[in-house]
Order: C-alpha cells, then sequence, then structure tokens
C-alpha cells in the first residue's frame, strides 16, 4: 500500500495547457475520486501517474520512490480504461495472466491467482471465453479482474462505469467499494459523473481547467463548495443561484434583501466584495406558509420520494425548492418559500464560497 | 518541433531523467524498410536524374557528363514525339470507355443476386492474369486468318483483318485488349461508391415520381462524382505507364503506331543501350506521373463534392 | 425490398441485357483459348474452325511437361514471390508499426517523405536499377528478381494505417502489464491486424507473379526466366507458330493457379487490388 504525491505537476499539448501547477497527496489505501466535467484534464492526470504521459514539470511519487522517470510497467500501478482495452484475441485468462507471465511469474502462481480474482469477480465460468464473447459488465469486470491479480499498490481507474447500463453501474459501484475495503490498496478513480463521486469516494477533488476547485470528504465537498464551479457542479437537482440586491449584517449572518423578499443567512459578512450571489440547495427551500418568499410554481417533477418544484420569483429569477412527496402543489399555485439559513452560501465577485460558521452548520 | 523543447529540457534538467517516450532499438522497426527504400527507389531516381546528363556506356561502365544533350536530342526525336502522342491517344482511347463502361456494369450488378455476383466475378478475373497471358489471349484473338476476330467477321463476309498489323488500327486493338484485361477495377470502385449511398434517398426519389433517368442524372452520379474523378485518374496514371501489351503486341510497331513513352525508355535503354538518352525520357515521363499523383492525392483527400 | 412487387422499368431491363451479353463477349476469348488449347495444333493449321468440333486431345498438355520450360519458369516465379510476399508483409508490418506507435523525433516527416514514394513509378527508376545491378554484377541472380520489388510503399503506408486505427488503450494496457515493445507488436497489437497482412499478402504476391518488366530486363538467361518473361519469350512467333494449340496449353496453365487464387480469396483479391489502386 503506498500513497501518491503529486507536486506542482504540468503538462502541456503543445501550446495548450491541460494541467496547470497541480499538488495532490493521496494517502496509503484511501479511496479518491476526481471529479469535473469532460475536458478539464481528468484522464492526462491519470495517465500522467501511471507513466502513459510524460509530465511537462513537476514531480511524482508513489510510495516514497519518485516515479516519473519510470515506464508504465515500474511503477506498481494498475489501470481500469474507460472503454477496458481488454486484448481482444486472448482469453480471459489469458487477458489476466498477460502481466504475470511479463515479469516471468512461474505458471502456478499465475493461475492461482487468476483462479482467485476469478473468484472475486465470478468470473469462474468465463475464463476461456474471448472479450468478443462477453457482455459489457462481464468485460468490464475482466478489466478490473487484469488489474487485480497484480496486486499492484495503486488502482487507477478512467470512468470504468461510462460504458455501463444504469441498473449495471449502481451494482458496479458497490462491488468496486467492496473490493476497495477488501484489499485496502489505494484507488483513484475518474469520474465526471457527481454520484459516482459522492457515493465511492473517501475523499473527492472536484477538477475544473486543469486545476483543482477543491479536495475533501463528500460531505464537505456538497455542504461546504469552496467555489460556485463546485457548488454547481455537485448535487441534483443543481444548487439555485440568486442574484443579491442589498445586503447587510444581522447578529451571525447576512440578512438579504432580493426581489423585494427578505431572507435570512448565516453566512458571515465580513470578507464578502464583489457581486454577490445567493446559493442555496433546493433541498434547503421548502413550503411554508408562513415563509418570507412568494414565488409562483412552473414545473413540478414528482420524485417519489419527494418532489421538485420549479418557480419563478416576483423579480423573474428561478428558485427550485422540494417538498414532500405527496405534495398537494400544482402547476400556476402561487406558493410561498422559506429558506434554511444554515444552508445558505454566499459566493462572492470572484466565485469563492462563503458558509455559515462550521459549529452552526455541523449539527 | 516538440522534440527540440523536450531534448533542451532534458539537458538543462539532467538530475531527473524523464521518461522516455522512445529508445534507438525501437529503430529497429523502420530501419529495414529504410534501408530498402532508399537503396531500391530514392537512390535510383536521383542516379536517373543525374545519368539523364551523362552519355553512358552500359558495357564500358564509362559516363561523360553532356549537360542537356540529351533533352535536346529527346526533344527533337520524331519517335520520341510520336511516343507521346501515342501515348496521350491511348489514354484517350482507354479512360473514358474504362469509365464509363465501368460505371454501367457497376449499376446493372450493383444488386445481392446470384447472378449478378457471378457477372462480377467474371468482369474482374482478367485482372488477376499478367500481362503475358493476356497478350497470348489476344493475340490469338486477332490473328490474321486463324484468329477469333477473323472466325467471327467471316460470318459476315468481312476478309483479311489484320489489326495489330494495321498502323490505324493496332493502338485501338490494344486499347481493346487493356479494356478487357482492367475493367474489373473500375467496376469494383464504383460498386464500393455505389453501395455507399444510402437507400433512404432512391425512396425519397421514389415518392418525388422522378424516372429512372433523373434519379441516375440527379442523384447516383453526384453521390459518386467524387469516385468517377478517382477512377479516371486512377486510370490516366495507370494508362500513361502502357508497357507490357504493347511490347508483347506490336512492340511499338507497325511503323512506331503504338509505340508509348515506356515503350520509348525500354527500347532507348534496353534495345539501344543508350541508357543516359533512356534516363533523360523516363525523367519527362517521371514529371507527368509526379503531377498526375498529386491530383489524385488532392481528390482522394477532399472530402466535398466537386 | 417494395421493388419486388413493382415492375423493373424498362430502362433498367435493357441495361441488365447489355451487360449480360457484355458478359458473354468477356469470356468469348478464354473458352476458346481453353478450346485451342485442347486441339491438335496441325488440325488448327488446315482449319481455324476445327476448334468447335471434336476430337479434343490432352497431347498439348503433356508436351508441356516434356518439351517446355514451364516447370523451371514455374519454380523460379514461386521462388521469387513467395519471398517478396513473405518479405513485404514482414518489413511492412515492422515498418508501419514503427510509424503507426513509435515517437522518435522526425517520424512524421520521414513518413511523409517514404509516402511521397507511391508516386513513383517502377518505369522511372528502372534504368538506373539496372545499372545498379549491373555493377554488383547481380543480374540473373534471385536477389536480382526480389530486391527493388520490397521498395514500394504501398505495404507500409497500408500497415500503417491499419495499426494506426487499432486503439491505442490496448497498447497501454499492456505497457501497464510490462510487456517490452517487440512483445506488445508481437503478441498485442500483430494478431490484430492479420486482416490487414492478408490483403497486403495477396496484393504483394498477385502483383510480383505478374511482374514483367523488371525481370524482362534483369533476367536474360531462360533458366532464370519467370512465367512471365518465359511466356512472352516463347510467343514473339506467334504469328508464324503452328503450335498455337500448344501456345494456348502455356496460357491456360500459367493463368490458372491465378484464377483459382482469386476464386478462393476473391473478397481479399477485390480488396486489395481496389485499396492499392484507391491508396
Ligand atoms: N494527446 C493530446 N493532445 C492534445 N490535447 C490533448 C491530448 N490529450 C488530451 N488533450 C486535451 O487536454 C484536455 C484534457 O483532456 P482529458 O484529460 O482527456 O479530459 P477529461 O478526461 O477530464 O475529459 C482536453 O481539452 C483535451 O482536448
Ligand atoms: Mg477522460
Amino acid at each position: 500500500m503506498s500513497g501518491i504525491e503529486l507536486t506542482s505537476i504540468n503538462k502541456a499539448f503543445g501550446a495548450y495547457e491541460a494541467i496547470a501547477n497541480l499538488s495532490l497527496s493521496v494517502s496509503p489505501g484511501e479511496f479518491v475520486v476526481f471529479l469535473g466535467p469532460s475536458g478539464c484534464g481528468k484522464t492526462t492526470l491519470l495517465r500522467m501517474i501511471a507513466g502513459l504521459e510524460p509530465v511537462s514539470a513537476g514531480e511524482i511519487s508513489i510510495g516514497d520512490r519518485r516515479v516519473e522517470h519510470l515506464p508504465p510497467g515500474q511503477r506498481g500501478v494498475a489501470m481500469v480504461f474507460q472503454n477496458y482495452a481488454l486484448y481482444p484475441h486472448k482469453s480471459v485468462a489469458e487477458n489476466m495472466g498477460f502481466g504475470l507471465r511479463n515479469i516471468g511469474v512461474d505458471k502456478a502462481t499465475v493461475a492461482a491467482k487468476i483462479q482467485e480474482a476469478a473468484r472475486i469477480l465470478q468470473l469462474e465460468a468465463l475464463l476461456d471465453r474471448k472479450p468478443g464473447q462477453l457482455s459489457g459488465g462481464q468485460r468490464q469486470r475482466v478489466a478490473i479482474g487484469r488489474a487485480i491479480v497484480k496486486s499492484p499498490e495503486v488502482f487507477l481507474f478512467d470512468e470504468p462505469l461510462s460504458n455501463l447500463d444504469a441498473m449495471l453501474r449502481a451494482r458496479t459501484r458497490v462491488e468496486i467499494a467492496r473490493l476497495h475495503k477488501r484489499l485496502g490498496a489505494t484507488m483513484i478513480f475518474v469520474t465526471h459523473d457527481q454520484i459516482e463521486a459522492m457515493t465511492m469516494a473517501e475523499k473527492i477533488v472536484v477538477m475544473s481547467n486543469g486545476k483543482i476547485e477543491q479536495i475533501g470528504a463528500p460531505m464537505e465537498i456538497y455542504r461546504r463548495p469552496s467555489t460556485r464551479f463546485v457548488a454547481s457542479f455537485v448535487g441534483v437537482p443543481a444548487m439555485n443561484f440568486l442574484e443579491i440586491g442589498e445586503l447587510r449584517s444581522e447578529g451571525d449572518g447576512a440578512r438579504i434583501t432580493l426581489g423585494g423578499h427578505d431572507i435570512r443567512t448565516a453566512v458571515p459578512t465580513a470578507d464578502l466584495s464583489g457581486a454577490l450571489t445567493l446559493g442555496v440547495r433546493p433541498e434547503a427551500v421548502r413550503i411554508n406558509p408562513q415563509g418570507s418568499i412568494e414565488a409562483k410554481v412552473d414545473v413540478v417533477e414528482r420524485l417519489g420520494e419527494k418532489t421538485v418544484l420549479h418557480t419563478q420569483l416576483a423579480d423573474g429569477q428561478q428558485l427550485i425548492a422540494e417538498d414532500v412527496g405527496e405534495s398537494r402543489v400544482r402547476f400556476g399555485d402561487v406558493v410561498r418559500l422559506e429558506i434554511d439559513p444554515l444552508r445558505t452560501h454566499i459566493f462572492d465577485g470572484k466565485g469563492v464560497g462563503h458558509h455559515p460558521a462550521r459549529s452552526q452548520a455541523d449539527d | 518541433m516538440t522534440d527540440m523543447t523536450s531534448t533542451a529540457a532534458g539537458m538543462t534538467a539532467a538530475a531527473t531523467p524523464r521518461l522516455k517516450s522512445w529508445s534507438w532499438t525501437e529503430l529497429l522497426f523502420v530501419a529495414p524498410y529504410l534501408l530498402l527504400y532508399v537503396v531500391f527507389l530514392v537512390y535510383p531516381l536521383g542516379l536517373g536524374f543525374i545519368m539523364s546528363f551523362q552519355y553512358f556506356d552500359l558495357f564500358a561502365g564509362q559516363a561523360e557528363f553532356i549537360g542537356l544533350e540529351n533533352y535536346q536530342q529527346l526533344f527533337s526525336d520524331r519517335i520520341f514525339q510520336g511516343a507521346v502522342v501515342n501515348t496521350f491517344k491511348f489514354v484517350i482511347f482507354t479512360v473514358p470507355t474504362f469509365v464509363a463502361l465501368g460505371l454501367l456494369i457497376a449499376l446493372a450488378l450493383n444488386r445481392q443476386t446470384w447472378w449478378a455476383a457471378t457477372l462480377r466475378t467474371l468482369f474482374f478475373a482478367s485482372n488477376v492474369l499478367s500481362v503475358t497471358i493476356v497478350t497470348l489471349i489476344w493475340r490469338a484473338v486477332y490473328l490474321p486468318q486463324k484468329g477469333l476476330l477473323q472466325n467471327f467477321l467471316d460470318v459476315f463476309g468481312i476478309q483479311n483483318i489484320a489489326l495489330l498489323q494495321d498502323p490505324n488500327w493496332a493502338l485501338q486493338a490494344i486499347a481493346v485488349t487493356t479494356i478487357w484485361w482492367g475493367i474489373g477495377l473500375p467496376m469494383v470502385l464504383f460498386l464500393a461508391a455505389l453501395q455507399q449511398i444510402p437507400g433512404e434517398i432512391y425512396e425519397a426519389a421514389e415518392l418525388d415520381n422522378a424516372s429512372p433517368w433523373q434519379t441516375l442524372w440527379h442523384i447516383t452520379i453526384p453521390s459518386i462524382w467524387r469516385t468517377v474523378v478517382l477512377v479516371t485518374i486512377i486510370q490516366i496514371i495507370a494508362q500513361f505507364q502502357v508497357f507490357g501489351q504493347i511490347n508483347l503486341m506490336t512492340a511499338g510497331g507497325p511503323n512506331n503506331s503504338t509505340r508509348s513513352m515506356v515503350q520509348f525508355v525500354y527500347e532507348a535503354g534496353f534495345r539501344q543501350w543508350t541508357a543516359g538518352f533512356a534516363s533523360a525520357a523516363a525523367q519527362v515521363l517521371f514529371v507527368i506521373m509526379i503531377v498526375a499523383a498529386g491530383l489524385q492525392f488532392w481528390v482522394s483527400r477532399r472530402k466535398q463534392e466537386f | 425490398m417494395a421493388s419486388k412487387t413493382i415492375a423493373r422499368p424498362m430502362s433498367e431491363q435493357i441495361l441488365v441485357a447489355s451487360v449480360v451479353i457484355l458478359a458473354i463477349a468477356w469470356m468469348v476469348p478464354l473458352v476458346w483459348i481453353v478450346g485451342l488449347s485442347f486441339k491438335n495444333s496441325l488440325e488448327l493449321v488446315v482449319d481455324p474452325n476445327a476448334v468447335f468440333r471434336f476430337p479434343y486431345t490432352l497431347e498439348n498438355y503433356a508436351d508441356l511437361m516434356v518439351t517446355s520450360n514451364l516447370g523451371v519458369w514455374l519454380r523460379n516465379t514461386l521462388i521469387v514471390t513467395v519471398t517478396q510476399t513473405v518479405l513485404v508483409v514482414a518489413i511492412s508490418c515492422l515498418a508501419g508499426y514503427g510509424f503507426a506507435r513509435i515517437d522518435f523525433p522526425g517520424r512524421n516527416l520521414v513518413f511523409i517523405l517514404v509516402l511521397m514514394g507511391l508516386a513513383i513509378p517502377q518505369h522511372a527508376v528502372i534504368v538506373p536499377l539496372h545499372k545498379m545491378f549491373n555493377d554488383w554484377q547481380m543480374h540473373n541472380t534471385f536477389q536480382a528478381l526480389i530486391l527493388p520489388g520490397l521498395a514500394g510503399p504501398f505495404g507500409v503506408f497500408l500497415m500503417t494505417a491499419y495499426f494506426r486505427a487499432i486503439p491505442l488503450e490496448i497498447e497501454e494496457a499492456a505497457k501497464l502489464d510490462n510487456a517490452s515493445r517487440f512483445r506488445i507488436f508481437w503478441e498485442i497489437t500483430l494478431p490484430l491486424a492479420v486482416p490487414a497482412m492478408a490483403t497486403l499478402a495477396i496484393f504483394t504476391f498477385l502483383h510480383s507473379w505478374n511482374d514483367y518488366l523488371w525481370p524482362l530486363i534483369s533476367a536474360t538467361r531462360p533458366e532464370m526466366y519467370t512465367l512471365t518473361v518465359g511466356l512472352a519469350a516463347t510467343q514473339t512467333n506467334i504469328d508464324q507458330s503452328e503450335g498455337l494449340g500448344y501456345l494456348m496449353a502455356q496460357a491456360v496453365f500459367a493463368g490458372l493457379p491465378m484464377l483459382i487464387l482469386y476464386i478462393f480469396f476473391q473478397k481479399y483479391v477485390v480488396r486489395a487490388v481496389a485499396g492499392a489502386a484507391i491508396r
């Protein structure tokens, strides 16, 4: 088990800077998810760790070894590719055994390791098949099996679930989480799907445009997004953003006037500057006859366990609220809404997030 | 480009070795071919260029620079001029026929039936025969008195046909042989193009009450226009280099009426053993070929219709 | 589908009918020479129409086995063609892989220079090539017949394009599996390129078997002739020849292997020829 240390990594493709001065540390045995929109550099970063792509500048250490000059095979990492990259003409068993054969492991040990991996991944019956004869989910497991047999110090996954259907994706998510517990190896998992990130990660690294936006535990990222980008990228339905008209300090937090309505927040006003935006997640916006906000319901989405209300304020701004599953609200209704002050965020002119003081919010 | 910067960076940061993207031993992949390419294609090309400015005696192994004399002699050579004209004539006889006939056959045989498959096999079959066999067959066909053609014409009372011995007809006779030999290629290229046309277009045309002619002119031909152009250029390049059929059927005769440019190079180089002079003629041929190949490259890289 | 029930238009029927007639015309010379090859030559001298009547005989083919050099020429052709095919495929696979996958400096420039070779016609270098082999005193050897045919860039072009189309991830997975460069080539990528190798092999075989100009120039001694050159030498006096049946038996004998190959591998042959033409 090894940690990973990235120091001041830069990566340029010609004139295009894909990764800019990125530093990151991953603890031994940790499950880290790189989360970000397509094209933000997740794959590039992963490939640099794997040794498939040279760094333009910076240092990479795995365990206590500097590795940025080592070829991929010598870094002690295994990678599961988005499209699996199985060897099409080799059987499942040969696919899994290839890496061990190449480092001169004896036949008996190779066979034993293949059996072990096949047992864990329920591939025993498929060992003689070719990848072309497997379903998407089975191929996916073979790709993971190919990684497991090498007992690597670090597992790298590049969007491994994106080619699976929704049901299988949910199941495989759980399987990978289980695998992590069982093997205890360091794992880095790349995805653009925030649900995957939230459900699997011990630590999420949110990326955008080749930079790290925020590093933190899933709930930390969810509750205290450090930038407006993170706030908007994590959470479904997405966080509401409302332009703030007037703002004054009252008690612990800012009191805001917004489209004629008065909204209380628990966000301290001390560091706020520039054009401010109020951020509030839909689940913190509730129907309340005594609520201070009046809104007209545009669209009602019934999800079963809850109901999502798309509403419009008097000044035209959109506000998404949540109600119980059995909500009586209907299209066209005018409702009163209330915002939970402890779950509000204010983003300043630079997009930096400001949150209620920790002691209050973490109850 | 990027290589420069990476080596430069590698020098300054010598302490930290970089991830290598290639190693010297890996050049062994390309080395064997590059060696052959240089020795048997690039070097002869250069050598031919130099030889074209020399008087060359192959047997004595002597060479002497004579400047542009070979070229001067070449351009004033009646037979060479005739060869250029004959070559162009041959291209004009064959290429339009290849395109039109190839397209016609492809249109007729573009269907999933056993007889269409059989006929496709038949039309392409002559393609795999060597030029010697083809000419053997067709010399027998054209044979005066005994040939198949004469046999056939006897039915109509036409006597004493000797096409290959007739300066007015020999080149056309060779053109017919060439088309018999090579029609398979344009046919398969057109078939491939026809199969790329989505069937919905035809259904839409049918709904629009288009007649077969309108469908052909307004849908089929425009859809495969790129292939028409490509086939034309491919055939121009191929027919410009006509040699085997001519050498075997008439050897350039009668009365130089079928002598082509390649045939001229061959005769000059390996019958008269005037290697320098032959090289000069080869350079002219080469320039024409390069232009045609450039045209082909340009057309085949163009994704858009013309 | 619907067209089954709808009558085909007149114009199309005319088109199909003319192509069928054309096909018959295409076949007639072939059938005719096969007929000739089974006729006694003297009988043909007396009456060319004898070909349409019995008796037919195998004597021309029997003569072929005994009197002609066809066996030697066939052997020479096989040696040259098989060697050339094997070498072209091997060398093109190596080079194609190199150009597709190895990031050596200047790679793209070198590759473009190689591709430009596609435009060089054999005829443009034939005189200097002859001189080179003359200087090396290598004419009338198998090396001379084989070597120049290995320099054409088509195989490299084909294999490079094919290797480039194979997903890079498969090789990257192999790199992570600690495979050496050659092992990746040999065990991972090459097996995936078998269809392209088949196309190239068939094209090279066909091209080499039918090559005429270079063997004509280089092989001047009858015992070094290939089939094409040998047949060319025997047909020079066809006009005076009394042995028309015998000559046609030679043509049939020499053409048959290619036709059989074609019938069996038609799909590959067509793909190879068409692919080489388009490039
Ligand atoms: N080999 C390459 N050459 C040039 N640009 C590249 C290359 N690989 C990736 N990029 C660019 O770098 C950026 C990050 O790509 P990538 O790491 O694949 O993003 P992600 O995996 O987050 O979707 C993209 O803009 C992409 O176009
Ligand atoms: Mg990616």
